[in-house]
């Protein structure tokens, strides 16, 4: 079905070529088509830093997949509607999970854009219950070792995918929610910036840190709620980037970075290289 | 922390993927299109050769219409990951793989452009002369694979009028109103030169 596709760019028949002129009268702007974008893009390409593949590779270990969109007209209708499951498990070659976006590693992210988001129409709003029960199911059939639905490494592919994008989903949704949602941007002593969401009275933060370099061998960013009691661990940075912390802030006053064995520390045991204030 | 299950092949540096040399073949297991539809099923390997076939272009896209480092290598993890989302919705019948991906690198840029302050401050003509001083890099040729380096072939030849109104026209994201005020001639031309110089270049791609 995608045999040929490559040649467009030098297939002149694959290009509507009268499309031009009379829309161009109209609009504002001029309107480049794809193809037209492809051969611009590809004149001007340069080779990207190698932070740009790591960041990236990163990112979409936590970021699933929109599920293919069997009717482009539903997708856009049901904004109004904060279910973040999407739930659409009717289509078996599509292993994306039932769960919505989690963060890119990203100062822009594209799970906070809307029309990012594939909805279903509003009369087919209780279908995302059903359907994440559905794959609640599926994930303990698949392991119990039950009825055999996708290959092997799908299924255990999806059901973490699943279970880590349904907890972290709840989790960003609450922090969204939260009244006290706060947001604050801090550099650590190497200059790298760090992003922080937090509501105290949820109790979540995330820490967004994907400019931090690579920790020494063997360890890596541990994170650090302090109070006046002192500094409780708060988990260690992730590979992705971006840290999604649950425990109590009332009372916390800062947070804390420190380079640690990648295990992590009960106490920190060097000097920050990021104190900040909430 | 990174893992890196796929090596892409050799030879995919001289000859890569969607290259027309390989016009008449069956669509090749490494071709953008295919790492696209696999990457849609959530294959990482598959994902990470589509960045490595992709990444230059978006990078490159992003830079000269942003024009800053920090903002465009931003931009483009932006696009890049979009892809890695969206890949399901892309669909083969429209195009191909990589002109989908530079139409949302393409579309990000401008916007990010556009949002920010820096865009009326920025030298709008710096574009144009990065990409003439490009053409004597060689260094930065050698990036560019061989429809790149036909692409920009295409557009060094274009007339000097043309290629400039299209460059500020798709790099800087000028409307057709500002490029007539910009170069100082009638709306009419701006949008002749811009319809000629795109016919232009098909018809360049096209027969090459």
């Amino acid at each position: 079905m995608m045999e040929n596709k490559d040649q467009n760019l030098q297939d002149p028949s694959m290009r509507g070529s009268g499309s031009q002129g009379s829309e161009w009268q109209e609009t504002a702007e001029p309107d480049f088509d794809a193809d037209v974008s492809a051969l611009l893009g590809l004149a001007v390409a340069e080779t990207p830093p190698p932070s740009l593949k790591r960041n990236v590779m990163a990112a979409i270990r936590s970021v699933p997949q929109l599920p293919a969109e069997d009717d482009a007209a539903r997708s856009h209708t049901d904004q109004q509607d904060g279910d973040q499951h999407q739930g659409n498990q009717h289509d078996a070659g599509t292993p994306a999970p039932a769960a919505a976006p989690v963060p890119a590693p990203e100062a822009a992210p594209v799970w906070l854009d809307p029309t990012r988001r594939s909805r279903r129409a509003g009369k087919r709003r209780w279908f995302s219950g059903l359907a994440l029960a559905a794959s609640a199911l599926l994930v303990a059939t698949a392991g119990l070792g039950g009825t055999v639905l996708w290959q092997q490494n799908q299924q255990e592919q999806m059901r973490q995918q699943l279970a880590a994008a349904q907890n972290d989903a709840a989790q960003m949704r609450r922090l969204l929610e939260a009244p006290d949602l706060r947001a604050a941007q801090a550099q650590t002593v190497g200059g790298a910036a760090v992003v922080l969401a937090y509501s105290p009275s949820e109790g979540l933060m995330t820490v967004s840190g994907e400019d931090l370099p690579d920790a020494p061998e063997g360890h890596g960013y541990e994170l650090w709620l302090i109070s006046a009691d002192g500094a409780t661990p708060a988990g260690m940075m992730p590979g992705s980037g971006v840290a999604l912390v649950e425990g109590q802030m009332e009372g916390v006053t800062h947070l804390g970075i420190t380079v640690e064995p990648a295990a992590g520390s009960p106490q920190p045991t060097t000097e920050p290289i990021l104190l900040h204030a909430l | 922390m990174l893992t890196t299950m796929y090596e892409p092949q050799p030879s995919r540096a001289d000859a890569p993927p969607g290259t027309p040399e390989t016009t008449g073949e069956p669509d090749v297991p490494t071709s953008p299109n295919a790492l696209l539809a696999r990457t849609a099923r959530g294959d990482e390997a598959a994902f990470e050769a589509l960045y490595d076939a992709a990444a230059p272009m978006v990078y490159g896209l992003a830079r000269r219409v942003l024009a800053d480092a920090a903002q465009a290598e931003e931009v483009a993890q932006e696009v890049l990951v979009e892809v890695w989302q969206t890949a399901s919705r892309y669909d083969p019948a429209r195009g191909a793989a990589l002109s989908w991906i530079a139409a949302i690198a393409h579309r990000r840029a401008v916007d990010r452009v556009r949002a920010s302050q820096a865009s009326r401050t920025r030298d709008m003509r710096e574009g144009i002369r990065g990409f003439q001083e490009a053409q004597d890099d060689v260094e930065d040729l050698a990036v560019l694979n061989a429809d790149g380096q036909r692409a920009r072939r295409a557009l060094l030849e274009l007339p000097e009028a043309q290629r400039e109104v299209i460059a500020l026209a798709y790099y800087d994201g000028l409307t057709h109103q500002e490029l007539s005020e910009r170069l100082g001639v009638p709306l009419g031309t701006v949008k002749t030169r811009i319809r000629d110089g795109l016919a232009k270049l098909r018809n360049r791609m096209g027969v090459a």
